[in-house]
């Protein structure tokens, strides 16, 4: 009898257990996953790293130091320099920050890569969406046009450090490709008998070497390679830049020349205390013509200071012999030996000129750029605007270019006769398209997923296949799949596209960086996108 | 199991109470003066270990009440991934119930129906012991300290604590006999579902959005095991 109450009692035993339906809780802890929370960045933006001549991006690792605006990471972590591999910066900025167009908010950077010229940009956050900016970067063994590199042997000193012969500096080849009536060249010419020394009050002997940036200011990528504290500084005092060269002499020891001794053959058989030496511009006449009384030359020392700046007199201002078209401008340097170089015209006032748009059924962001001699204004038409009211600029006639990289339009305007312009664009072809692009998030180990609630400062680029240009999609959303605890999508909205033509799509962040090929079938288009990075995937 | 069949089984524990009392009523003054025995039972189970004190109502009818309690916590580190994850959890569980148990023949089998008042939790917290590092070896590595990464805490209790209960078992505590008896009880409690709330802090904290699931998964428990085995011993005759 004990026997059978005991079998009775274990059999309703398994029953009650048995009767219970575990699948969902199973269920759910095995799809259990840890969620990586990251909190929402409200303003971010990317920057395009090209190669100033051939508008790629930058192949090696560019050094990004910011030295204005304060800058965040995906990790809402205050960012104080990155390396970027892809040659595609991306940024956040704080929250308490909302940038606008009447309070844009300035990020300072100062780009190195090996191979490049060091270049310190700012870039103007208006808005918090639709920042994305293309910033380029000389090549030092192939500049683009209108900007030349050099680096070579100008001369020697004796023993006690007297240059044994004059040194001559051109900064500019002749013929220079690029070149335009209105570029300036540049050189010195340093006596015979001068002495150079380096900041610590050391003569620079032996074999000299020069190393030269020439800039010509008459052409767009010429304009675009001077550094920015100089264009933003000539700008501030409404003077357009006519000619702008960089000139650095070492010698084998690396001692750097910053200022000139006079020697015996300067002031016979004295050894004079201070030194001069000579630049020599070579300006189109009719620059000078049209700025006759507001040239002014500056001579600027290593660490930034002024040195010298004089207005240019008539007394200085000579025909070139050789070419009547062009003037020579004369003045000497003592003392301080310079190493940068700037010819600019002085404008008495800075014009606000009114930009309005006719979008003629475009969508989407349009650059501009209105550009003279010397002179650059550059701003952006949002998705959602149509007038832009812009200062700084100078007499003269502007080439204004609106573009979005498919659709540009160019007018000239000279904005002190005609303070408001009215850009109509061409309507786009019948077979671009806005087109919405989905994207389905899968890990390549589909056993994993992308378990973070949003990836903030990711941006979006596209191209059509064949051509160089990225441009940046818009309206970035990110779809997190509740019962699933994961990213499963991200959309985007692109504009001016052809329909039926491959597109490649690059996603890059921080930490990510993904390709693929989608076709734009029509209006709305929907791919799976494969996440080939296991350390994000979970 | 079906609630509707719940009560219907829950109404025939009443109605064969409701037999025994008016059958045990025409003898009861012939046969037994109630709470006339008592007996003491210890036991252990499913509602943890404790004791009741059993009396005689009836030939056919005890009532018992007892009181249980277990409590059991663990904690530990998980380091099968990265970075490694320390836990710990707690489980306690008390309760106080109110039993009748109905004899059909005297002694031996038998059907109990009651309430339990139950307070049963149990607590858990996970948070990683150690930084982790992602893209280790790249320029752009970042660290997170553990308190960046945050915690999380769950914690799991019955919305009601008053659970009915119905049940068979074996083994009269207070019938003639040897004094010492074994008594086994198996039966249900009706609980309710489990409530979990989880909560978190730091950059896992919204892992805790998917309490939702597991709540779905608590959804099918309702019902609360109940399975006693013990010895009791009758102090009075």
């Amino acid at each position: 009898m004990n026997f059978v109450k005991y079998s009775i009692t274990l059999l309703l035993l398994t029953m009650l257990v048995v009767s219970c339906d575990t699948q969902a809780l199973e269920d759910a802890i095995d799809d259990f996953g840890i969620i990586i929370g990251l909190e929402p960045i409200n303003t971010s933006g990317s920057v395009q790293i090209l190669d100033a001549a051939t508008e790629v991006f930058v192949q090696t690792d560019v050094q990004v130091t910011y030295e204005q605006g304060e800058i965040i990471d995906m990790f809402s972590d205050p960012v104080q320099s990155v390396t970027v591999k892809n040659g595609v910066l991306v940024f956040g900025i704080p929250n308490n920050y909302t940038p606008t167009e009447s309070n844009p908010y300035e990020i300072t950077m100062t780009l190195t890569a090996e191979g490049y010229l060091p270049s310190t940009q700012t870039v103007a956050l208006t808005g918090t969406d639709e920042n994305d900016f293309s910033l380029s970067l000389v090549s030092i063994t192939n500049p683009p046009a209108g900007v030349e590199v050099q680096e070579e042997e100008v001369g020697g000193t004796s023993d006690t450090g007297e240059t044994t012969s004059d040194i001559k500096v051109d900064t500019s080849s002749d013929p220079n490709e690029g070149e335009t009536e209105e570029s300036t060249k540049l050189g010195i010419n340093i006596p015979a008998g001068s002495v150079l020394t380096d900041e610590n009050g050391n003569t620079l002997t032996g074999a000299l070497t020069a190393s030269t940036e020439y800039y010509d200011s008459s052409t767009e990528q010429g304009y675009d390679a001077i550094p920015e504290e100089i264009k933003k500084t000539s700008a501030e005092s409404n003077e357009a830049i006519l000619g702008l060269s960089s000139i650095l002499i070492t010698d084998r020891s690396g001692r750097k020349a910053v200022r000139v001794g006079g020697g015996a053959t300067k002031n016979g058989s004295t050894l004079a205390q201070t030194g001069c030496y000579d630049v020599q511009m070579n300006v189109a006449a009719d620059v000078v013509n049209r700025f006759r009384r507001s040239l002014i030359f500056y001579a600027i020392t290593s660490n930034n200071n002024v040195d010298f700046s004089i207005a240019i007199l008539d007394e200085a201002v000579s025909q070139d012999p050789n070419n009547p078209t062009r003037s020579i401008i004369n003045v000497e340097v003592c003392d301080n030996f310079a190493t940068t170089y700037l010819l600019s015209a002085v404008n008495s006032v800075s014009i606000v000129g009114t930009i309005n748009l006719e979008r003629n059924g475009n969508s989407g962001a349009f650059d501009l750029e209105a550009f003279k001699t010397g002179s650059s204004v550059k701003a952006r038409f949002r998705s959602n605007q149509n007038r832009l009211d812009l200062s700084g600029f100078l007499r003269g006639e502007y080439n204004v270019k609106v573009t979005n990289g498919i659709i540009t339009k160019e007018v000239p305007n000279n904005f002190e006769d005609n303070t408001s312009l009215t850009i109509t664009l061409d309507s786009p072809p019948p077979t671009l398209i806005d087109a919405q692009i989905t994207l389905n998030l899968v890990c390549s180990d589909r056993t994993t997923y992308l378990r973070y609630t949003s990836v903030p400062t990711t941006q979006v680029y596209f191209r059509k296949i064949g051509t160089n240009s990225w441009r940046r999609a818009q309206s970035l959303q990110f779809n997190f799949d509740d019962d699933l605890g994961a990213l499963t999508s991200a959309s985007v909205t692109v504009t001016s596209v052809e329909q039926g033509a491959e597109y490649e799509f690059w996603v890059v962040s921080q930490d990510i960086s993904e390709k693929k090929i989608i076709t734009i079938t029509g209006p709305v288009v929907e791919e799976e996108y494969e996440i080939t990075d296991g350390d994000i995937c979970s | 199991m079906h609630v509707r069949r719940v009560f219907s089984v829950g109404a025939f524990f009443i109605f064969l109470l409701s037999i025994s009392l008016y059958d045990n009523g025409l003898h009861a003054q012939i046969t037994q003066k109630p709470a006339s025995r008592f007996a003491i039972g210890f036991n252990g189970g499913t509602v943890g270990a404790g004791a009741d004190i059993t009396t005689n109502i009836t030939k056919k009818l005890n009532l018992r009440i007892g009181y249980h309690a277990f409590s059991y916590s663990d904690s530990g580190t998980y380091d099968d991934d990265e970075p490694a994850i320390g836990y710990s959890g707690e489980l306690s569980q008390s309760n106080i119930s109110f039993l009748a148990d109905f004899y059909p023949m005297n002694r031996g089998l038998k059907f109990t129906a009651g309430v339990y008042i139950q307070n049963f939790e149990i607590t858990a917290n996970a948070s990683p012991s150690e930084s982790y590092t992602i893209f280790e070896g790249q320029s752009n590595e970042k660290e997170f300290g553990p308190e960046r990464l945050g915690t999380i805490d769950a914690l799991v209790t019955y919305p009601n604590s008053v659970m009915p209960y119905f049940g068979i078992g074996f083994g009269n505590p207070v019938a003639k006999g040897s004094a010492l008896k074994l008594n086994m009880s198996l039966g249900l409690m009706y609980s309710g579902a489990p409530e979990l709330t989880m909560s978190g802090s730091g950059l896992i904290a919204p892992t805790v959005n998917q309490a939702i699931d597991f709540q779905e998964g608590l959804n099918e428990f309702e019902w609360f095991p109940v399975f006693k085995l013990g010895l009791s011993l009758r102090v009075k005759k």
